[in-house]
């Protein structure tokens, strides 16, 4: 992807990762995490900002956090490139992605439409629907479809 | 003031931790992802919206036609 990223850190796992976002808000910074849903086969993408509980001793992604950083492209294109590697170590897991809230899922369709050809020289993308009971299923990615969240496949 | 002061450290360590690895802040096309063993250490994460917990609930039915 010909956009700008931050350096990336991971675990040994490549499951966990983080990197800063530098902006006009100064350093922030962001934790990515992916985590087995109930289909072993697909991981869900979280991330936000990655702050620390002291009282708990314990980290938390803040997927609500709103930086206004100046850098969102470049955050976004971070994440991507952590979806690239972790599906090349595991080829065979699914990545699923869906926004904290709506307006989110709506930004990262836009930003799937924008880069729709580079991704899918390496993945197959589709949307992912509910039906009546709640279950989700996938169909073709739609750059104007409303989804529910997006599923990404390595090819 | 405790809990301050235990924020600022654990601050301070998080930045050393991404000093000794000497990643480069600056963002670039060809940006590196490299292994920091003491994100081995980070378990269990929570997240501030219910998403994931939301998410672990829900059956998938995954065709990829």
């Amino acid at each position: 992807m010909n956009i700008p990223k931050y350096d990336l850190l991971t675990n040994t796992d490549s499951t966990l990762f983080r990197f800063e976002s530098i902006g006009s808000n100064g350093e922030i910074s962001k934790g990515i995490a992916y985590t087995v849903t109930k289909d072993e086969t697909l991981y869900n993408l979280g991330f936000g900002d990655l702050i620390i509980d002291p009282i708990q001793n314990r980290y938390i992604i803040d997927d609500l956090a709103v930086s206004h950083n100046g850098d969102r492209n470049t955050v976004l294109a971070t994440v991507a490139k952590s979806a690239y590697t972790f599906s090349e170590i595991y080829p065979e897991r699914n990545i699923f992605i869906k926004g904290s809230t709506k307006a989110r899922t709506r930004l990262y369709r836009r930003a799937i439409s924008l880069n729709l050809e580079e991704l899918s020289e390496t993945f197959h993308i589709f949307g992912a629907m509910e039906d009546e009971n709640g279950d989700v299923f996938d169909i073709p990615f739609d750059s104007n479809g409303d989804f529910y969240g997006f599923i990404i496949k390595r090819k | 003031m405790v809990i301050f002061t235990d924020l600022l450290l654990n601050e301070n360590n998080m930045k050393t931790l991404t000093k000794n690895i000497e990643i480069t802040k600056h963002a670039k096309v060809n940006s590196t992802v490299k292994v920091d063993e003491k994100l081995d250490k980070i378990k269990n994460i929570k997240f501030t919206s219910n998403k994931p917990e939301e998410i672990k609930k829900v059956e998938f039915k995954l065709s990829f036609k």
